[in-house]
């Protein structure tokens, strides 16, 4: 089906909303941190979100690493 | 006594951390394919960087790469807030976004009172135009490009006179931003805006890094490098300038 539209993707085939719940910024060791739930205590870094560029050069946040977290703020 | 095994083993005193610990060497190594990332002291210059889409007010499925002006917004008055951090230095590589929420960035960063220097890498188009000129300085990389077109809306219009006449208005607010905060004359920028043969059924131009420094677009073609060089230069001038305040 080819479908002509001058409508966004987005509005034409709408992502679950589950699609969203799966990432959250979280705040670790004040830097915030864009994480995908992988378990109900564990998150995978996606994306670190600092203006310092020494934060990018944590080894514990690099994207890809895993993260435990003691109070799950993922819910 | 505990700074010393603080030092020895950081990150021990995180309970968080104790797990990965044993784990990080296998995967760094499956990340990065190294053993270890350099590390240096805390950094009078922090870095913004604009990526992917430029977010608006609808939110976009996680798989798109996003710039969120709520998160960048924060950040900007943080960096204006601290007395640590000197300088800004901005990195582009975005394809566009929001109007409002690009401008809103821009208006940010050009009422910074410390030294911004923006870089263009890739691909600074449509709204990251205004957002690269807004720094004090604007470098482009050699092979980057900034597309210039004329503001555009997708999706159900309700009132179309009106919706022109405001959009039209929007894009008046981008091209005097731009025409403001760089050395191109309006008559130019318009031109480009609305010039026909340059983009595929479309019209617009795609501006090359060069052709944007002698448009007066962008003051410099160069990358990391001449960019650090000439922010360090900015941050000593506004230090003398502000010691010159105290001493009045």
């Amino acid at each position: 089906m080819i479908l002509y539209t001058i409508l966004p993707n987005e509005a034409v085939f709408p992502v679950d909303q589950s699609v969203y719940d799966q990432q959250k910024i979280i705040e670790w060791n004040g830097v915030q941190l864009l994480v995908e739930r992988t378990s109900l205590t564990e998150c995978r870094v996606v994306q670190v979100l600092s203006t310092d560029p020494q934060d990018y050069l944590n080894d514990a946040t690099q994207p890809g690493q895993m993260l435990t977290l003691s109070t799950s703020p993922l819910k | 006594m505990n700074s010393e095994y603080r030092n020895e083993n950081p990150g021990q005193d995180d309970p968080k951390k104790d797990d990965q610990s044993k784990s990080t060497l296998v995967d760094k190594i499956q990340q990065l394919g190294q053993t270890n990332v350099p590390s240096m002291d805390h950094s009078n210059i922090h870095c913004l960087t604009i990526i992917g889409q430029i977010e608006g007010h609808v939110q976009l499925p996680p798989q798109n790469k996003t710039t969120k002006y709520e998160h960048l917004i924060p950040q900007i008055v943080a960096i204006e807030q601290n007395p640590k951090i000197e300088g800004v230095l901005i990195l582009l590589n975005t394809v566009g976004g929001d109007v409002e929420a690009g401008l809103a960035i821009s208006e940010m960063i050009a009422s910074l009172s410390k030294p911004s220097v923006s870089i263009v890498l890739g691909g600074g188009h449509s709204i990251g135009v205004p957002i690269a000129v807004a720094a004090n300085y604007s470098f482009v990389a050699e092979t980057a490009t900034m597309t210039i077109h004329p503001v555009r809306l997708t999706g159900l219009v309700i009132g179309v006179p009106q919706t022109f006449e405001y959009l039209d208005k929007m894009q008046e607010r981008v091209v005097s931003f731009v025409t403001r905060h760089s050395n191109i004359t309006e008559e130019k920028f318009k031109e480009l805006m609305f010039s026909r043969g340059n983009l595929t059924r479309d019209i617009g131009t795609n501006v090359v890094g060069d052709d944007a420094v002698s448009y007066g677009l962008i003051d410099e073609v160069g990358a990391v490098g001449p960019a650090m060089k000439k922010l360090n230069e900015l941050i000593d001038e506004y230090k003398g300038k502000q010691e010159g305040d105290i001493v009045q």
